[in-house]
């Protein structure tokens, strides 16, 4: 048992918690009257417990605010309906399909959204419900139009078509479902995908850059969270016995409440959503009875002030409160099984060739026809001033913007035209100028993340994170997030990151600035043992000992140009690498 | 004194960006914070202009503490700021980028007077007053933002990295046009990692490392120091 | 058909000068301070109470009253500003937006405690009044409604480009620390932004009220025609919702020749679709 629940990463009092939450929900579905209003309305609270944790899952861990949300709900309502009405499918094989419409769906509407960024996806998703719900309203012929769709009530009420007497039935359906969403959310938060969404929701750019396929991601999680969506909404349809377009594809009645209820409890907490829909339904139902007539404003009116209020005072919803208080499982550790390979390319042969790279932003090239080879367990300086076009060749080669013209080849395979997971992958890595880590991250779950690359399960990929680590000196409980650590360390922990991707080429871009001479030759002492362990390294260095000191060959840039290649020592003599570093009247200093 | 900067310590959650850093400035002097990427040049500038908080330390105005003031009220000072990276309004006109920089009640009355000015000092800018700032060369933009800055009528001007990313003979005119502001009587305080470039204009520098003040002294202390000469002139 | 197509597209430009004043406070404010505003449609709907309530009291014209209910909205905004949005504009994303929605709600009920759930409108000598040109009817209500437009965009382009305030506005929403080092103060700043984008929301109110109801909801017919615009024109591009507003209004005033009217909105959420997927920063681009 214990075993079982390290796997899932649950530690003991959570799993006491757990118990404790689904004896008491048990416990009030078998103690309330089975017929009673309150156990109605705990049903509708459970069920729409269920339909926000799915929602949290794109909402709170993928970080994509869906605004359109009742579509999938909508789509499964209608879509049970209609085939036990039409077709006499029972509800519960309704479910299933309407599950499979939902993914479908959130497919068709994920794949164009997923490029979008911020508002302009929360825009698509609520113009797509929109629309729907239009659609909805204007084919009476099939869904009824805004009369609604009664579900057809057989007298015999029976299992099959999922029609019960009183509300308990219903209610432990909707326990149920909960509990399986529940569980998909426990697989997010602490499985591989929970550790590639959290990263991503840091910064989108890095997680690319260290094999995050994010796209993939986004997808799976919006796949998920629609498939269950729709199923909660073939269980409100079989529930409430009547559907209509402007209920299940609503803005306010279901997006806007299954995010408020979120938020309440807690974005992006597992039982965030639950806890908030515990609140909320109850108190919206009962504000509904208490006011009516215009005075039915007021509820409204308090829920919106409310809402207002719980943003400005906690926005982080009320389980941020015992949030961090329970003590976490023990992460396992298991050696990396998985085939790591290293690089072909004997020390001296090419490795990666670059051939004629340009890239042109508007009017400006920033790099400009540039080529060179990097050659096996080589150390390559890139040196320029600043402007002179180093980052942008890094970018290009990790992949992270595509070239206007040229090529990038490692060891024959083509890079250009892939995106930066796939480069990260195949074995060119890049590391960040200012450094892009997860801040909100441990240290260790930054190098877990990379190890996810090339190892299946986290416990491996913690050992692969664990070696880079003790490669670049920095203890993993130095801090408990990566925000929180200094400059030098903040460095440390990006060459790690990178390394722990065992990438056959790394890019290092300016990993030495704004360090002590002390410091840079600690950083030149591990670069050196990073190349001995058989990678390539590319080196961008304003520091201009640092890079004399541990090159073995120099490319120099400037306007995007490279103006000279060659040893160190050649390189630095160079008359137009002395003018563009220091200008013409300086030539004297140098 | 005209600036006084007394054991500031500024960091950023736990890290620390600068670690007790003591800077003094006089009138019409010209004073550089040298150093290599991430030393801490630019939050000591921003830190000066109250764009980042300070933890402990203090900085002075001619003698009056700035340490509860909000950014905006800094230029009222006589204060003016060439953030690093230009940082210019590329959607507005050049003679708009200019009159923003003449907003603060001393300065507006002025701002005729101001106009025709910058367009002697920088007759380029006074041929393209009704271009886009943004489609501007870089040289041209690093104009436009020295030139919004003059506009205050500033008695100190904080230069942040004025020759980044510029070609090496628009650097060259760039520093001529520092030189000339000096000639008026302007104090500056140069924020610059080309330390070579740097040594040449000014009067007395800070060399800073990590965050703190590693080496200062006069410009001809600095270039015979050792220390400097390795780290940062590769000799 | 030739003949329904021309009137279709003149009632149209006519309604999408409304639009363009309705959609150009939303821009506004999202270009100055990167908020979506998904309460931007109530303040619209308080413009009309304002203007109702105004002409009820006294029985000045909704367009006459204009300038009060600018005014009016303006402070109310403002006020809003300072006190709710500035706290989160550094908040992430999910609780700006839920801020709104719950402002939303708050304006909606609270119009409806106030004056009722009820329809109400006014009666204008020129109610029904309309102009005719060969063949095209100008109703009159709406050729006023589209020049009070007009004037107002006119008044707010003066405002941005030519005075002091303005091109400190365009200067914060270009880039706020280099405002802040000319002596801007970004706070103030957004509070008028915010000021100014629901008082145009109010106009837009006030001068469809001679031929609209108005009603708690009314606002919820107009916030996403109003998102439609924005992204049409580039989220924040004050410009671009001036032309994305007449583009929606013809868009949907010669749609309804073609279709049932059910069906007009569709083919606005069509193209708000098509250009979030093909062109998100717009067909002017101004803004990516």
């Amino acid at each position: 048992m214990s075993g079982f629940l390290r796997g899932l990463a649950v530690s003991r009092a959570e799993a006491l918690c757990i118990l404790a939450t689904v004896l008491a929900m048990v416990a009030l579905g078998l103690l309330m009257e089975g017929d009673g209003y309150n156990l109605r309305i705990l049903t509708l609270a459970v069920l729409f417990a269920g339909a926000a944790t799915a929602w949290n899952l794109v909402g709170g861990f993928a970080n994509l605010i869906s605004m359109g949300h009742a579509a999938f709900f909508g789509l499964g309502a209608y879509a049970s309906t209609l085939l036990f009405i039409h077709y006499g499918l029972s509800p519960w094989g309704g479910m299933l399909v309407a599950g499979f419409i939902g993914v479908l769906a959130s497919l068709v509407i994920g794949i164009p959204t997923m490029h979008l960024r911020g508002h302009y996806y929360t825009l698509a998703t609520l113009a797509a419900v929109e629309l729907l719900r239009i659609l909805a309203l204007y084919f009476t012929g099939l869904t009824g139009g805004p009369v609604g769709l009664s579900v057809p009530y057989l007298p015999n009420a029976s299992f099959w078509a999922f029609q019960f007497e009183g509300s308990r039935p219903y209610y432990f359906i909707a326990l149920g479902m909960l509990a399986v969403v529940l569980a998909v959310s426990y697989g997010f938060d602490r499985g591989p995908l929970g550790y590639r969404l959290r990263a991503l929701k840091n910064s989108p750019e890095a997680a690319e850059a260290s094999g995050v396929d994010t796209t993939r991601a986004k997808l799976i999680a919006n796949a998920w969270s629609g498939g269950l969506m729709a199923a909660f909404g073939t269980l409100y349809a079989q529930f409430q016995f009547f559907i209509d377009p402007d209920t299940v594809f609503g803005f306010w009645t279901i997006s806007i409440k299954l995010a408020m209820m979120t938020i309440l409890g807690g974005i992006g907490l597992i039982w965030g959503p639950f806890v908030g829909a515990l609140i909320l339904v109850p108190l919206d139902e009962w504000a509904n009875a208490t006011f009516t007539g215009n005075s039915a404003a007021l509820s409204r009116f308090i829920y919106g002030a409310l809402l207002i209020a719980l943003i400005l005072i906690r926005p982080n919803g009320l389980l941020s409160i015992v949030k961090g208080r329970l003590p976490t499982a023990r992460p396992q550790v298991a050696p990396a099984t998985a085939v790591l390979t290293t690089a072909d390319a004997a020390p001296g042969d090419p490795l990666l060739v670059v051939e004629g790279l340009t890239r042109q932003f508007g009017g400006l090239i920033a790099v400009n026809e540039v080529s060179f080879t990097l050659n096996g367990a080589e150390i390559l300086g890139l040196i320029g001033p600043n402007g002179a076009g180093k980052s942008t060749t890094f970018t290009l080669l990790a992949g992270l913007d595509q070239p206007t013209r040229g090529s990038v080849i490692l060891e024959g395979t083509r890079l250009t035209g892939l995106p930066a997971h796939a480069v990260a992958r195949l074995g060119v890595v890049k590391t960040f100028q200012n450094t892009a880590l997860f801040e909100d991250m441990s240290i260790l779950d930054n190098v877990v993340v990379a190890g996810l690359l090339r190892c299946p399960t986290l416990a491996q990929a913690r050992a692969l994170g664990l070696e880079a680590l003790e490669l670049v000196g920095l203890d993993p409980d130095l801090a408990p997030t990566a925000g929180e650590l200094n400059t030098v360390d903040r460095l440390r922990l990006e060459i790690a990151r990178a390394v722990t991707t065992r990438p056959k080429v790394l890019l290092l871009d300016e990993a030495m600035a704004g360090l002590t001479p002390q410091e840079t030759d600690l950083a030149l002492e591990m670069i050196r043992r990073l190349r001995a362990s058989g990678m390539a390294i590319i080196v961008v260095e304003h520091n201009m000992r640092a890079v004399m000191a541990v090159a073995d060959r120099i490319v120099a840039m400037d306007h995007g140009v490279k103006i000279a290649e060659g040893r160190p020592q050649e390189v630095a003599r160079h008359p137009k690498v002395i003018e563009s570093y220091l200008g013409g009247e300086h030539r004297d200093v140098a | 004194m005209l600036l006084e900067v007394s054991d500031l310590r500024v960091s950023y959650g736990r890290v620390n960006a600068l670690c007790g850093v003591s800077l003094q400035m006089d009138r019409h002097q010209c004073v550089g914070v040298l150093g290599a990427n991430r030393a801490g040049k630019t939050t000591l500038a921003r830190a000066i202009s109250r764009l980042v908080p300070f933890q402990s330390g203090d900085i002075r105005w001619q003698g009056r503490s700035t340490a509860r003031m909000r950014p905006d009220e800094v230029p009222g000072l006589g204060v003016a700021h060439v953030p690093e990276g230009r940082q210019i309004f590329k959607r507005m006109s050049v003679e708009e980028n200019l009159l923003v920089g003449a907003l603060t009640a001393d300065s507006r009355p002025h701002r005729a007077q101001s106009l025709e000015r910058i367009y002697a000092l920088f007759p380029r800018l006074g041929e393209r007053k009704a271009q886009m700032a943004g489609t501007l060369s870089g040289g041209e933009q690093q104009m436009v933002a020295i030139g919004r800055a003059l506009m205050l009528r500033p008695q100190l001007l904080i230069l942040d990295e004025p020759s980044l990313g510029l070609a090496p003979i628009v650097v060259q005119e760039v520093y001529r046009t520092i030189a000339a502001i000096r000639e008026e009587g302007i104090a500056i305080l140069l924020v610059e990692q080309n330390v070579a470039l740097a040594l040449d204009c000014i009067d007395r520098g800070y060399v800073l490392e990590n965050g703190c003040v590693a080496v200062a002294g006069s410009a001809a202390e600095l270039r015979d120091s050792a220390a400097v000469r390795e780290a940062y002139l590769g000799l | 058909m030739t003949e329904q197509i021309l009137q279709a597209i003149v009632n149209g430009i006519l309604i999408g000068g409304v639009y363009a004043v309705l959609a150009v406070g939303l821009a506004l404010v999202f270009g100055v301070m990167e908020i979506v505003n998904f309460a931007q449609s109530e303040f619209v709907m308080l413009g009309m109470y304002i203007a109702y309530a105004v002409f009820a009291a006294v029985g000045l014209d909704p367009i006459a009253a204009v300038p009060i209910v600018f005014l009016a909205v303006f402070a109310f905004g403002a006020a809003v500003q300072r006190l709710l949005i500035q706290p989160v504009l550094r908040a992430p994303m999910v609780s700006q937006i839920f801020l709104t929605v719950g402002l939303s709600f708050v304006l909606v009920a609270g119009a409806q405690l106030l004056f009722g759930a009820t329809f109400l409108s006014v009666v204008t000598p020129y109610q029904t009044a309309a102009l005719t040109f060969g063949g095209l009817q100008v109703s009159v209500p709406y050729l006023l409604a589209f020049l009070a437009s007009a004037v107002m965009a006119a008044l707010l382009w003066a405002f941005l480009e030519r005075t002091d305030m303005g091109r400190a506005m365009r200067a914060t929403s270009q880039n706020r620390t280099a405002a802040q080092l000319m002596g801007i103060n970004p706070t103030r700043i957004y509070m008028i932004a915010f000021g100014l984008g629901t008082g145009l929301a109010g106009v837009a109110g006030a001068v469809i009220l001679p031929y609209a109801y108005v009603f708690p909801t009314v606002g919820h017919n107009y916030s996403l025609v109003m998102f439609t615009v924005v992204t049409l024109g580039g989220l924040g591009s004050v410009s671009g919702a001036v032309v994305g507003g007449l583009v929606v209004g013809v868009i949907h005033a010669v749609s309804a020749v073609f279709l049932p009217t059910q069906l007009q909105n569709v083919v606005v959420f069509a193209i708000f679709l098509a250009t979030l997927l093909f062109r998100p920063s717009g067909l002017l681009g101004a803004k990516a």
